[in-house]
């Protein structure tokens, strides 16, 4: 063998090895697997089931809608109008004027027309009622201005809403939501001294426990929203959710309006 | 995370610990690789420095034995090797006293010198890109095995639901989500090793050409002292 393959020969026999970083490599895996395995899994991404989803909003006072501006939820009643009458007004065509007939021919008289024997018979007809037109008081949609005010949350049939709203497509029971309300206004004032509406966010749990209570949207004064929460932690116990609704838990969005 | 792979099935189990392994050979060879190349750029600097610094070649062989790592090494050596069996035959280093200009000893064969450097750096480039093929391998194979794993899963998922005869949800997604574990650890495994395999294959080039250049300024040298 000559001496360069010697050489090469020699060169080639010294390698890294392997073994010792495999072992450290194998170590670090397992502990990144392990790691991956105690980590929480909203750390990773996936998303607790702890409240549904928001898939349709319900208010508790009519359509959730601009801000009142004076009307109130429980002011806001319908009315009774006057409805204006229809009238038919027939479309005439533009017409040239009749030529007037000379004055020495005399004139014709049309015959006097004989009465139909169908409109006695329609005049004698016992059941038909006489058709009535004219002013007639009907309900109306209107909303009139009361000058009243709700409490900030209710049920009321019109108006804008201002009150709240559920995290449900399909809330069964608005009796359950009117307790609710009612419940939670004896621990609670309206009159403040000054505006103001804080959004609040709690859940109903299946035994009627008022959990997870927190300020959603500030007023802006922090005593409101003390004030808010306050009323809702002394409320403390609602009814258990009724059998119809089958959710475990009811996620409440309520307005608390505060006025001077 | 645990739940998901704890009551996975067999097949699926078996791919994820393929993949682990893979995952952790190919992170060992990166590591070794990238400490190797580490020290033979720092080795190949300092020898580059002593070779063009020394006046004799039997000065540089003495740091040869310190600076091994570098690629440039060994075709050093194997250079001097060759240069050294042409000069002990040749009828000057026999007969006349050295040190004269006439009794200055001669190459047969600067093309025999070049072959030889030539056979070190093919030599050397082996070396060096040792273990690196296992990097293409993972990085090709590892996507493949994960997405057996997930079509196995499914496959699996799907009959599961068929056995029940629902399609709720609550029954459809957690065996998906088991079955999509195993295309990830496969894509974990595969991206780091495309990604240094890239990186290796490139600095070895860079190594391949440094030893090109070392080779012509070998051969110069002995073309200018020994013809």
């Amino acid at each position: 063998m000559d001496a360069v393959s010697a050489v090469l020969r020699q060169r080639a026999r010294e390698a890294e090895p392997l073994g010792k970083v495999l072992g450290w490599s194998l170590l670090v895996h397992v502990g990144l697997t392990v790691l991956l395995a105690v980590v929480p899994a909203s750390w990773l991404g996936a998303r607790l089931a702890e409240e549904p989803a928001v898939v349709m909003q319900i208010s508790l006072g009519g359509a959730v809608g601009p801000r009142d501006g004076g009307l109130s939820t429980l002011g806001g009643r319908p009315v009774q109008q006057v409805q204006p009458v229809e009238t038919k007004k027939a479309i005439e065509a533009v017409r040239p004027p009749a030529a007037k007939a000379p004055e020495m021919v005399e004139r014709t008289r049309a015959a006097p027309k004989k009465q139909t024997a169908t409109a006695k018979v329609e005049a004698k007809d016992p059941r038909s009622r006489t058709p009535t037109k004219g002013a007639e008081v009907q309900a109306g949609s209107a909303v009139a201005q009361t000058a009243g005010r709700g409490q900030g949350f209710g049920l009321s049939a019109g108006g804008g809403g201002t009150g709240g709203y559920l995290d449900v497509a399909n809330f069964c029971c608005p009796d359950y939501l009117a307790t609710m309300v009612d419940l939670i206004t004896r621990h609670w004032s309206s009159k403040q001294g000054a505006d103001g509406t804080t959004l609040m966010k709690f859940v109903i749990e299946r035994d009627g426990r008022l959990t997870n209570i927190q300020v959603e949207r500030s007023s802006g004064t922090p005593a409101f929203d003390y004030y808010s929460q306050r009323a809702l932690s002394l409320t403390r116990q609602l009814p258990p959710l009724p059998a119809a609704y089958t959710g475990e838990r009811l996620t409440v969005h309520l307005n608390f309006d505060y006025v001077r | 995370m645990v739940g998901l792979v704890a009551q996975a099935s067999p097949i699926s189990l078996a791919v994820l610990v393929i993949l682990l392994l893979f995952s952790v050979v190919a992170w060992a060879i990166i590591a070794v690789k990238l400490a190797a190349f580490r020290k033979v750029d720092r080795q190949t600097a300092q020898f580059i420095q002593v070779f063009r610094g020394a006046a004799k070649f039997s000065d540089v062989q003495s740091v040869c034995a310190s600076l091994a790592a570098s690629p440039l090494v060994g075709m050093f050596l194997a250079g001097y090797a060759e240069l050294n069996a042409q000069l002990r035959h040749s009828p000057a280093a026999g007969s006349g006293s050295p040190g004269t200009a006439a009794s200055r000893p001669t190459l047969k064969s600067l093309a025999a010198v070049d072959r030889a450097l030539l056979r070190a750096s093919s030599a050397e480039v082996n070396k060096l890109e040792k273990r690196v093929t296992f990097l293409a391998t993972t990085a090709s194979i590892t996507p493949f095995i994960g997405l057996f794993g997930t079509v196995w899963g499914i496959m699996s998922a799907f009959t599961s639901i068929g056995a029940q005869g629902s399609t709720d949800l609550s029954v459809v997604a957690p065996g998906i989500a088991e079955a999509l574990i195993a295309t990830a650890a496969g894509l974990f495994a595969a991206i780091p090793a495309v990604y240094f395999y890239n990186h290796l294959t490139t600095r070895v080039k860079v190594y391949a050409t440094e030893m090109d250049d070392f080779a012509l300024e070998f051969l110069n040298i002995s073309e200018r002292n020994f013809t």
